[in-house]
Protein backbone atom coordinates (compact mmCIF):
# COMPACT_ATOMS: atom_id res chain seq x y z
CA UNK A 1 0.00 0.00 0.00
CA UNK A 2 1.36 3.37 -1.06
CA UNK A 3 2.77 5.86 1.38
CA UNK A 4 0.53 9.14 1.98
CA UNK A 5 3.25 12.05 3.33
CA UNK A 6 2.03 15.66 3.27
CA UNK A 7 4.87 18.13 4.11
CA UNK A 8 3.01 20.45 7.05
CA UNK A 9 3.21 24.31 6.39
CA UNK A 10 2.07 27.07 8.46
CA UNK A 11 -1.86 26.32 7.84
CA UNK A 12 -1.72 22.75 6.94
CA UNK A 13 -0.78 19.73 9.22
CA UNK A 14 1.95 16.98 8.46
CA UNK A 15 0.46 13.73 7.36
CA UNK A 16 2.24 10.35 7.20
CA UNK A 17 0.35 7.26 6.94
CA UNK A 18 2.77 4.47 6.31
CA UNK A 19 1.24 0.87 6.65
CA UNK A 20 4.57 -0.80 6.37
CA UNK A 21 6.50 1.12 9.17
CA UNK A 22 3.01 0.99 10.91
CA UNK A 23 3.26 5.33 11.40
CA UNK A 24 -0.06 7.36 11.16
CA UNK A 25 0.18 10.44 12.18
CA UNK A 26 -1.38 14.43 11.90
CA UNK A 27 0.80 17.12 13.64
CA UNK A 28 1.20 20.85 13.41
CA UNK A 29 -1.63 22.88 12.47
CA UNK A 30 -4.79 22.46 10.68
CA UNK A 31 -6.41 25.59 9.10
CA UNK A 32 -6.37 24.45 5.02
CA UNK A 33 -8.20 27.00 2.65
CA UNK A 34 -11.04 23.82 1.89
CA UNK A 35 -10.57 21.35 4.91
CA UNK A 36 -12.68 19.02 2.89
CA UNK A 37 -10.18 18.54 -0.35
CA UNK A 38 -7.38 18.77 1.69
CA UNK A 39 -8.41 15.36 3.98
CA UNK A 40 -10.20 13.91 0.81
CA UNK A 41 -6.73 11.65 0.48
CA UNK A 42 -6.45 11.27 4.24
CA UNK A 43 -9.85 9.46 4.04
CA UNK A 44 -9.53 7.72 0.66
CA UNK A 45 -5.98 6.15 2.39
CA UNK A 46 -7.54 5.22 5.82
CA UNK A 47 -10.90 3.19 3.76
CA UNK A 48 -8.11 1.87 1.48
CA UNK A 49 -6.15 0.63 4.60
CA UNK A 50 -9.56 -0.39 6.58
CA UNK A 51 -9.76 -3.36 3.55
CA UNK A 52 -6.29 -5.09 5.02
CA UNK A 53 -5.12 -2.97 8.53
CA UNK A 54 -2.45 -4.35 10.38
CA UNK A 55 -3.59 -6.16 13.56
CA UNK A 56 -2.77 -3.18 15.76
CA UNK A 57 -2.78 0.71 14.44
CA UNK A 58 -1.91 3.30 16.88
CA UNK A 59 -3.16 6.72 15.29
CA UNK A 60 -1.18 10.19 16.37
CA UNK A 61 -2.47 13.44 16.80
CA UNK A 62 -0.29 15.78 17.78
CA UNK A 63 -2.41 19.05 16.80
CA UNK A 64 -0.86 22.33 17.91
CA UNK A 65 -4.12 23.62 16.59
CA UNK A 66 -7.29 23.61 14.07
CA UNK A 67 -10.01 25.52 12.82
CA UNK A 68 -13.77 24.63 13.21
CA UNK A 69 -13.80 23.26 9.17
CA UNK A 70 -10.93 20.85 10.31
CA UNK A 71 -12.60 19.16 13.70
CA UNK A 72 -15.43 18.08 11.59
CA UNK A 73 -13.03 16.40 9.14
CA UNK A 74 -10.55 15.02 11.88
CA UNK A 75 -14.01 13.66 13.07
CA UNK A 76 -14.66 12.11 9.70
CA UNK A 77 -11.05 10.80 10.23
CA UNK A 78 -11.99 9.40 13.56
CA UNK A 79 -15.29 7.88 12.29
CA UNK A 80 -13.78 6.52 9.94
CA UNK A 81 -10.86 4.69 12.11
CA UNK A 82 -14.17 3.51 14.46
CA UNK A 83 -14.84 0.19 11.70
CA UNK A 84 -10.83 -1.04 12.07
CA UNK A 85 -10.21 -3.27 14.44
CA UNK A 86 -6.96 -2.65 17.42
CA UNK A 87 -7.17 0.79 16.31
CA UNK A 88 -6.65 3.36 19.64
CA UNK A 89 -5.96 6.71 19.32
CA UNK A 90 -2.92 8.44 20.67
CA UNK A 91 -3.94 11.72 21.40
CA UNK A 92 -0.92 14.25 22.20
CA UNK A 93 -1.34 18.28 23.72
CA UNK A 94 1.64 20.49 24.87
CA UNK A 95 1.34 20.46 28.65
CA UNK A 96 -0.01 23.86 29.13
CA UNK A 97 -2.80 23.42 26.32
CA UNK A 98 -5.61 22.38 28.09
CA UNK A 99 -8.34 23.47 25.48
CA UNK A 100 -6.45 20.40 23.17
CA UNK A 101 -7.06 17.94 25.92
CA UNK A 102 -10.33 19.14 26.52
CA UNK A 103 -10.75 19.09 22.06
CA UNK A 104 -9.29 15.82 22.48
CA UNK A 105 -11.61 14.34 25.44
CA UNK A 106 -14.65 15.83 23.37
CA UNK A 107 -13.45 13.70 20.47
CA UNK A 108 -13.25 10.71 22.38
CA UNK A 109 -17.48 10.68 23.45
CA UNK A 110 -18.24 11.14 19.76
CA UNK A 111 -16.35 8.14 18.84
CA UNK A 112 -16.25 4.42 20.02
CA UNK A 113 -12.35 4.02 19.64
CA UNK A 114 -9.91 4.16 22.61
CA UNK A 115 -7.92 7.11 23.25
CA UNK A 116 -4.57 8.01 25.16
CA UNK A 117 -3.74 11.01 26.14
CA UNK A 118 -0.28 12.40 26.08
CA UNK A 119 1.99 15.43 26.92
CA UNK A 120 4.85 16.53 24.92
CA UNK B 1 -38.26 21.70 23.47
CA UNK B 2 -36.87 19.36 25.89
CA UNK B 3 -34.10 20.92 28.91
CA UNK B 4 -31.33 18.90 27.54
CA UNK B 5 -31.98 20.43 23.86
CA UNK B 6 -32.05 23.94 25.31
CA UNK B 7 -29.27 23.87 27.08
CA UNK B 8 -27.72 22.57 24.19
CA UNK B 9 -28.75 25.34 22.09
CA UNK B 10 -27.42 27.46 25.25
CA UNK B 11 -24.66 26.78 24.79
CA UNK B 12 -24.46 26.79 20.85
CA UNK B 13 -25.96 30.31 21.30
CA UNK B 14 -22.68 30.87 24.08
CA UNK B 15 -19.82 29.53 21.45
CA UNK B 16 -21.12 31.68 18.50
CA UNK B 17 -21.30 34.39 20.45
CA UNK B 18 -18.34 34.65 22.01
CA UNK B 19 -16.06 34.87 19.01
CA UNK B 20 -14.47 38.12 17.82
CA UNK B 21 -14.63 40.31 20.44
CA UNK B 22 -17.28 38.51 22.44
CA UNK B 23 -21.53 39.00 22.98
CA UNK B 24 -22.57 41.90 22.83
CA UNK B 25 -25.56 43.18 24.35
CA UNK B 26 -27.81 43.09 21.31
CA UNK B 27 -27.31 39.58 21.05
CA UNK B 28 -28.21 38.84 24.68
CA UNK B 29 -30.87 40.59 24.43
CA UNK B 30 -31.85 38.35 21.79
CA UNK B 31 -31.15 35.20 23.79
CA UNK B 32 -33.10 36.79 26.66
CA UNK B 33 -36.39 37.15 24.09
CA UNK B 34 -35.75 33.82 22.91
CA UNK B 35 -35.51 32.19 26.60
CA UNK B 36 -38.52 34.40 27.04
CA UNK B 37 -40.56 32.09 24.45
CA UNK B 38 -39.30 28.74 25.97
CA UNK B 39 -39.53 29.19 29.67
CA UNK B 40 -40.76 30.70 32.67
CA UNK B 41 -39.03 33.49 34.42
CA UNK B 42 -37.56 31.94 37.19
CA UNK B 43 -35.99 29.31 34.67
CA UNK B 44 -34.95 32.12 32.27
CA UNK B 45 -32.49 33.51 34.91
CA UNK B 46 -30.86 30.03 35.50
CA UNK B 47 -30.99 29.70 31.50
CA UNK B 48 -29.22 33.13 30.98
CA UNK B 49 -26.75 32.59 33.90
CA UNK B 50 -25.97 29.33 32.11
CA UNK B 51 -25.69 31.74 28.63
CA UNK B 52 -23.22 34.40 30.77
CA UNK B 53 -21.14 31.59 31.85
CA UNK B 54 -20.40 29.97 28.81
CA UNK B 55 -20.42 33.18 26.83
CA UNK B 56 -17.63 35.12 29.04
CA UNK B 57 -20.41 37.51 29.38
CA UNK B 58 -18.88 40.53 31.43
CA UNK B 59 -15.80 38.63 32.70
CA UNK B 60 -13.29 40.97 31.02
CA UNK B 61 -9.99 40.19 32.10
CA UNK B 62 -8.03 43.02 33.99
CA UNK B 63 -5.43 44.70 31.64
CA UNK B 64 -2.66 42.81 33.40
CA UNK B 65 -3.84 39.42 32.42
CA UNK B 66 -4.87 39.85 28.51
CA UNK B 67 -2.19 38.29 26.02
CA UNK B 68 -1.86 39.99 23.25
CA UNK B 69 -4.08 40.24 20.21
CA UNK B 70 -3.05 37.63 17.25
CA UNK B 71 -3.05 38.57 13.81
CA UNK B 72 -5.92 36.66 13.37
CA UNK B 73 -8.81 35.80 16.02
CA UNK B 74 -8.98 32.09 15.99
CA UNK B 75 -11.94 30.47 17.75
CA UNK B 76 -10.57 27.84 20.43
CA UNK B 77 -10.15 23.72 19.50
CA UNK B 78 -12.16 23.22 22.38
CA UNK B 79 -15.09 25.43 21.16
CA UNK B 80 -15.08 24.18 17.41
CA UNK B 81 -15.24 20.08 18.91
CA UNK B 82 -18.13 21.60 21.30
CA UNK B 83 -20.07 22.74 18.63
CA UNK B 84 -19.69 19.51 16.73
CA UNK B 85 -20.93 17.19 19.83
CA UNK B 86 -23.76 19.70 20.37
CA UNK B 87 -24.90 19.61 17.10
CA UNK B 88 -24.72 15.90 16.99
CA UNK B 89 -27.05 15.63 20.10
CA UNK B 90 -29.51 18.37 18.44
CA UNK B 91 -29.64 16.38 15.51
CA UNK B 92 -30.20 12.95 16.98
CA UNK B 93 -33.28 14.47 18.96
CA UNK B 94 -34.91 16.99 17.05
CA UNK B 95 -37.32 16.86 14.30
CA UNK B 96 -36.71 18.33 10.99
CA UNK B 97 -39.09 21.10 11.45
CA UNK B 98 -37.19 22.00 14.65
CA UNK B 99 -33.86 21.76 13.17
CA UNK B 100 -35.16 24.03 11.02
CA UNK B 101 -36.08 26.52 13.82
CA UNK B 102 -33.16 26.29 15.18
CA UNK B 103 -31.44 26.97 12.69
CA UNK B 104 -33.46 30.33 11.88
CA UNK B 105 -32.93 31.47 15.61
CA UNK B 106 -28.85 30.95 15.28
CA UNK B 107 -28.86 33.11 11.88
CA UNK B 108 -31.21 35.91 13.75
CA UNK B 109 -28.99 35.62 16.80
CA UNK B 110 -25.87 36.59 14.69
CA UNK B 111 -27.81 38.99 12.76
CA UNK B 112 -29.06 40.83 16.20
CA UNK B 113 -26.27 43.26 15.44
CA UNK B 114 -25.38 42.38 12.13
CA UNK B 115 -22.10 40.73 13.23
CA UNK B 116 -21.81 37.81 10.40
CA UNK B 117 -17.92 37.39 11.04
CA UNK B 118 -16.06 35.14 9.21
CA UNK B 119 -15.16 32.82 12.75
CA UNK B 120 -18.85 33.37 13.11
CA UNK B 121 -20.12 31.71 9.83
CA UNK B 122 -17.29 29.05 9.81
CA UNK B 123 -18.97 27.72 13.07
CA UNK B 124 -22.58 28.35 11.66
CA UNK B 125 -21.18 26.62 8.35
CA UNK B 126 -20.45 23.81 10.75
CA UNK B 127 -23.76 23.49 12.12
CA UNK B 128 -25.56 23.59 9.22
CA UNK B 129 -23.58 20.03 8.02
CA UNK B 130 -24.57 18.64 11.04
CA UNK B 131 -28.19 19.92 11.87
Amino acid sequence: MEILNLEGTEDTPKIILDKGNGIYEISGRSLPEDSAEFYQPVLDWIEEYAGQPNPSTEFVFKLEYFNTASSKLILDVLSALEDIDGTTIMWYFHEDDEDMEEAGEEFSELVEIPFEFKTY
Amino acid sequence: MSEEILKALTQLFAIITKQDGGVTEKERLFVISFFKQELDQETVNEYLELYDKYSGFNTEKPESEKKPERKRKLTSVRDSVKTLALCKKINKTLTQNQKVVVLIKILELVGADKNFTPQRMEIIDCELFYL
